[in-house]
């Protein structure tokens, strides 16, 4: 039983821990992803002692190296940078709310992640660990609500800072999320009824034979809705409305600084990193790959961990892909394109996906 | 001819022309009812003035030809070429006609307006085609052998050759030969020739003859080597010489005060009067405005003379000219000071009416005021206010720089009374105090026991005699007002540095009676006042210290100029003066819009101090010989007084 | 549903809001177009990027940079104080005070005895080079505008003059 405590107290190190240590490196990618697409170079001046310094004794002097990796601590010195600013909270503020906000943005993606099998149950010491912190039997239904909690954040922080442009921010996160949550319990909806569960490792387990297994084979319609309802609940361009620049000042977090800022900032990082490894485990078969096999032992734990975050990282890169080619959509367009298009098409996809489930 | 020219044109005047209709019958008028002459100038019919030639004509309608030899103060002496015209027969009404020696063709004949007289009927085009090729090919003359050294030339911007060679020149030369070069020359203690630049339009060598009678300068050499030169060992050094400098059309004659001070589009003007003697000669004062000041020269660059044909027709003395010197003078006090420790200009004042209020409550008819011959009116009906009503001392006499005899010129006339404003003093303080000098000063001061002074001077390089010197040293309380360190100042107990002349909006008074506006040109040096700021402090310290019932009278508000004025010209003042002026003094028991000024006034509260132009108002209120008049009414050109009645305060 | 016919209500929105909504195909195929626009961008090799302080533009023709004052032939100071581009400057930001040359100077009355340039309200516009009559003045090719304080921007004669001599006709200056 100890054992089992401490295999779960592991992994539940690693579900959290992970994410949090991908942070940084996912800042990094987007601003050089960005530099690239903007045929710019981006940070380049913060690596180990200086653009002289050490990073270019290891990566070399070669231009690519600079170009991909010079500057990598850049995302350190903007966390420490971040740290450091005055924590202001606005006269107009209220102070519950204003506070609490930004754990309610980055805690709630985090949850999502609890019920995510990251890895083959791997058998140590005779104890078989599987490797995730929970597997309850409403798994999908636990993740929509939670992932559902996430724009919370936004709201309160918009509600709580006293301000007009906040506020107006918040309202937008509101009408986007019932718009878009809608949308995203459709998608989901499809995918249930070929899987044929709600529990989240039998969904794995389903998708586990090839690549042909994957859900998004068989539900291509339901994969394109998730992913964009993911991108509106993770206020990602284009569907950035609730903190768009040229009309809302920062939107919900314009009032925030320092340390709080930072974790709204985190927070988003976080949906994405959680809304990735949702889409990666109901659509593209989780850790599964061919070739590897679920017998428990150490090796093939560790590579379809390996695989997992692989897939992750895909998808974290398509999100920031994305989010440097399309322009943000006006509000009325985002309200249209959810409520005319997408529901009307997850509906249909609803129906006949029935057809074929009931038809099979 | 000499300086008829400009004191007589002074009756003609130049407004009054008016269209003319037709050929009218009997004697030809003007619209002003003057005898006038029927001319028609490029096809309209006007009547003109009967002036002495063309030129004159045509400038009082508004067709303004090209000139460089032409002065209205001077004898016209048609060399320059530039003001042709062509006439036609009156007559027949066809073109005079002469033949071009070049060409053989007969050509309208070209005629100088400045040498045309004025006679009935004539007919004129200023701007037909012969006009303007005549006009190009003098510019192109002159241009010949003229340096074009713009650049470097002070006269540039205000030069009539450069305006003439854009307006009417051609835009090349088609002189490819070497110009004639002349060295430049020095004239006089006052005066440089760049004798490449002159055009010889002898304008100098004419206004030393006939204004200033010293016929000092003359044309030498011939065609192209003629340049103006004076006599070897006879230096041009009269008193009007710069004269030649403002009316040389290029920059050949130049100030060496000026030289190189400023261009002059950098130049702001102010209109004002000279202060330098009792004629009061119309100034422009050029200075630089303050963004170009920083480095310690003074922002006065030159004074120059304003037409005024009532005071000083076209010219002005070189004295005039320098007489800004002392407000940049390093002797400027800039400071008050207070038992020889410097203070602020407020502790000042106050220490100064306090102890001057005491004095007088201590021993009646011990405080004595001295004015000066330099104060604007404005200040000497303060100062009097002050030393006869809120000290309650005795106002006597000014001081006045010393009497030099006149300097009498064909054209010209320098007062020997070198104080701008003794007929205002006259006006204000009463004829026996405007007249007695300083030995009369020392006599009553000695007389009446005086133990206190108050001492307004203001006169630059004032010396005071020993013995005035003396007198006032001696006395328990000596507060001096002056704008320069002097003997005065070193013996006062209390000094406050007032404004100078330039640096003081105001109305002077000249010999004749003009009544005349001076006008802030540069703000006072850090530290200085204005005057009429100094004495208003004054007084109210004064009113203040009086714990009598007459300082409850004045009000605590403090506005003690309107109480102390009110209180003084006492009773006859309540009637007129309300309406006079406007939302001024008001009287105590005068109507409701009296009342209402007044609170409007204390509302303002304790700070309120009134402005030269304010207090003008009230004074031309109060005195019939100003009455009806304003600073806007006075205007540039000034007022003579109202001769209905005599009599002062 | 795809590309159907699915008419909005013409309420005055603009066209490409009906886009959006009428045809999501359209929208995906637009966006992979996008998508694959910015994939290109991001493996392409080089950048425009100038890595400043180690790398710098050289200044194209007609580059005005920071002021300087020429000499004559003899070393001396070309300018004679005439003001004209104290003048023409729109920024105001030229203060010259002319003095009588030295009697030596057989060739010249005037020169200045002071000229400030005071960089920080100069708009380099050139209009001091095209006014000046003697060719005295010119704006360099000077790249750096950077100083550590407000006086240091302000260019005195001597530091105008130290500039000329230090680029020499090396400057490309306004053509």
């Amino acid at each position: 039983m100890p054992l089992d405590l401490i295999g779960k107290l592991a992994v539940i190190l690693i579900v959290f821990g992970g994410p949090m240590a991908l942070m940084p490196m996912l800042v990094f990618l987007e601003r050089k992803v960005c530099a690239f697409i903007q045929d710019r170079i981006g940070p380049n001046r913060v690596g180990l002692l200086g653009p002289d310094g050490l990073d270019e004794a290891i990566l070399g002097k070669s231009l690519l190296g600079r170009r991909l990796l010079g500057g990598f601590l850049q995302p350190m010195a903007d966390g420490i940078k971040l740290l450091f600013k005055e924590d202001i909270i606005p006269e107009n503020a209220k102070p519950v709310p204003y506070v609490f906000a930004p754990v309610f943005a980055m805690v709630p993606p985090l949850l999502a992640l609890a019920v995510i099998p990251f890895a083959a149950p791997v058998r140590l010491f005779g104890a078989e660990i599987p490797i995730h912190v929970s597997d309850p039997g409403i798994g999908v239904l636990f993740v929509l609500a939670v992932l559902a909690l996430s724009p919370f954040g936004t709201v309160m922080g918009g509600w709580g800072s006293g301000s007009k442009y906040p506020l107006l921010g918040s309202l937008r996160a509101v009408a986007q999320v019932v718009s878009y949550g809608v949308c995203m319990g459709l998608a989901l909806l499809a995918i249930l009824m070929s899987a044929g569960t709600l529990r989240i490792s039998e969904i794995v387990a389903a998708q586990s034979g090839g690549i042909g297994d994957w859900l998004v084979w068989s539900q291509p319609v339901a994969f394109l809705l998730f992913l964009a309802c993911a991108f509106a609940e993770n206020n990602r361009l284009p569907f950035d409305m609730p903190e768009g620049e040229p009309d809302l000042v920062g939107g919900y977090h314009t009032e925030y600084s320092s340390m709080k800022f930072s974790m709204f900032f985190l927070g988003e990082y976080v949906a994405m990193i959680a809304a990735s490894a949702v889409m990666v485990t109901l659509f593209l078969g989780g850790w599964s790959f061919p070739g590897i096999k679920s017998d428990g032992s150490l090796l093939m734990s560790a590579l379809s961990f390996a695989v997992f975050w692989a897939k992750v990282l895909v998808l974290l890169f398509l999100y920031i892909w994305v989010r440097w080619t399309l322009p943000r959509f006006r509000f009325d367009q985002i309200m249209r394109l959810g409520w005319a298009v997408m529901i009307p098409i997850g509906l249909i996809n609803l129906a006949v996906t029935a057809v074929f489930v009931t038809a099979r | 001819m000499s300086g008829q020219a400009a004191e007589s044109k002074g009756s003609d005047g130049q407004e009054g022309s008016a269209r003319h209709g037709g050929a009218g019958q009997g004697p030809v008028l003007c619209a002003d009812g003057r005898p006038g002459v029927r001319i028609r100038v490029n096809g309209k019919d006007y009547v003109v003035h009967k002036h002495r030639n063309l030129l004159d004509a045509l400038d009082e309608i508004g067709v303004t030809i090209p000139r460089f030899c032409y002065h209205p103060g001077l004898s016209p002496a048609g060399n320059c070429r530039m003001c042709y015209v062509t006439l036609a027969d009156p007559k027949t009404g066809r073109p005079i006609m002469a033949q071009n020696l070049a060409t053989m063709r007969e050509e309208p004949k070209l005629f100088t307006a400045c040498t045309t007289p004025l006679s009935d009927g004539l007919i004129v085009e200023t701007d037909n085609e012969a006009v303007r090729r005549g006009r190009e090919l003098v510019m192109e003359f002159l241009l010949i052998n003229h340096p074009l050294d713009c650049p470097v030339c002070d006269k540039a911007g205000e030069c009539v050759l450069q305006n003439y060679a854009f307006q009417h020149g051609r835009d090349r030369s088609r002189f490819v030969e070497k110009k004639v070069e002349k060295p430049s020359k020095v004239l006089g203690p006052n005066l440089l020739l760049w004798t490449d630049r002159c055009i010889k339009c002898t304008r100098c060598i004419r206004f030393l003859e006939e204004i200033a009678g010293t016929p000092e300068l003359a044309m030498i050499n011939r065609g192209d080597h003629s340049e103006i030169d004076a006599a070897p060992g006879h230096p041009v050094s009269g008193p009007m010489t710069c004269n030649v400098v403002d009316i040389c059309p290029v920059g050949a004659l130049l100030d060496p005060d000026f030289l190189y001070a400023a261009r002059v589009w950098m130049l702001q003007r102010t209109s004002s009067v000279c202060p330098g003697c009792s004629k009061g000669c119309n100034i422009g004062i050029h200075h630089l405005p303050q963004q170009f000041l920083d480095s310690g020269k003074g922002a006065i660059k030159r004074i120059v003379p304003r037409t005024n044909q009532r005071v000083n027709g076209y010219w002005m003395c070189d004295i005039g000219r320098r007489v800004h010197k002392h407000v940049s003078d390093e002797g400027r006090l800039k400071g008050a000071i207070v038992d020889g420790k410097p203070a602020s200009v407020e502790e000042a004042c106050e220490a100064a009416g306090r102890r001057l209020a005491e004095a007088a409550r201590d021993r009646p008819g011990s405080v004595v005021g001295i004015a000066s011959a330099w104060m604007t009116v404005e200040e000497m009906w303060l100062f009097e206010r002050l030393i006869c009503e809120a000290i309650g001392g005795k106002a006597i006499g000014i001081l006045a720089a010393p009497k030099v005899p006149d300097i009498d010129m064909p054209g010209f006339r320098i007062s020997g009374d070198r104080n701008p404003n003794r007929a205002g003093a006259r006006l204000v303080l009463g004829d026996a105090a405007a007249e007695v000098d300083s030995d009369v000063v020392i006599a009553a001061a000695r007389d009446g026991a005086a133990v206190s002074a108050f001492v307004s001077c203001g006169i630059p390089g004032f010396a005071p005699p020993a013995d005035l010197a003396k007198t006032l040293s001696n006395m328990g309380l000596l507060v001096v007002l002056d704008t320069v360190e002097s003997e005065l100042s070193r013996r006062a107990h209390i000094v406050l540095p007032g404004s100078a002349f330039f640096e003081k909006d105001g109305v002077y008074i000249n010999e004749r009676g003009i009544v005349q506006r001076i006008a802030r040109a540069v703000p006072p040096p850090a530290g200085a006042r204005e005057d009429v700021e100094i004495l208003q402090l004054i007084m109210k310290a004064a009113v203040g210290a009086e714990s009598s019932a007459a300082a409850g009278d004045l009000g605590a508000s403090g506005a003690g100029i309107a109480g102390g004025g009110r209180r003084g010209v006492g009773c006859h003042e309540g009637d007129k003066q309300g309406g006079a002026v406007g939302g001024g003094g008001g009287a105590e028991g005068g109507d409701a819009n009296a009342h209402g000024a007044e609170a409007q006034k204390d509302s303002r509260g304790e700070k309120m101090i009134l402005s030269a132009r304010e207090i003008f108002a009230r004074l031309a209120a109060e005195r019939a010989e100003l009455a009806g008049m304003t600073y806007d009414s006075i205007g540039e050109s000034g007022s003579p007084i109202v001769q209905s009645s005599k009599g002062g305060a | 549903m795809g590309s159907g016919k699915y008419s909005m209500p013409s309420d005055g929105e603009t066209r490409d809001s009906r886009w959006i909504a009428v045809s999501p195909v359209a929208l995906l195929v637009e966006s992979a177009k996008a998508l694959a626009h910015t994939f290109r961008r991001l493996v392409r090799r080089g950048s425009f990027t100038v890595q400043y302080p180690e790398e710098s533009l050289s200044p194209k023709k007609g580059y005005r940079g920071e002021h300087f004052l020429k000499r004559d032939s003899k070393g001396r100071v070309k300018c004679v104080a005439c003001f004209m581009c104290a003048a023409a400057c729109p920024a105001k930001c030229i203060t010259i005070e002319a003095g009588k040359a030295p009697p030596e100077w057989t060739d010249r009355e005037k020169y200045p005895v002071r000229f400030e340039i005071d960089l920080l309200r100069c708009i380099y516009c050139g209009m001091c080079e095209e006014a000046c009559p003697v060719d005295a003045i010119a704006l360099s090719g000077t790249f750096p505008i950077v100083a550590e304080s407000r006086k240091e921007k302000v260019y005195d004669r001597d530091k105008l003059l130290v500039l000329g001599d230090n680029f020499g006709d090396k400057i490309s200056v306004v053509p």
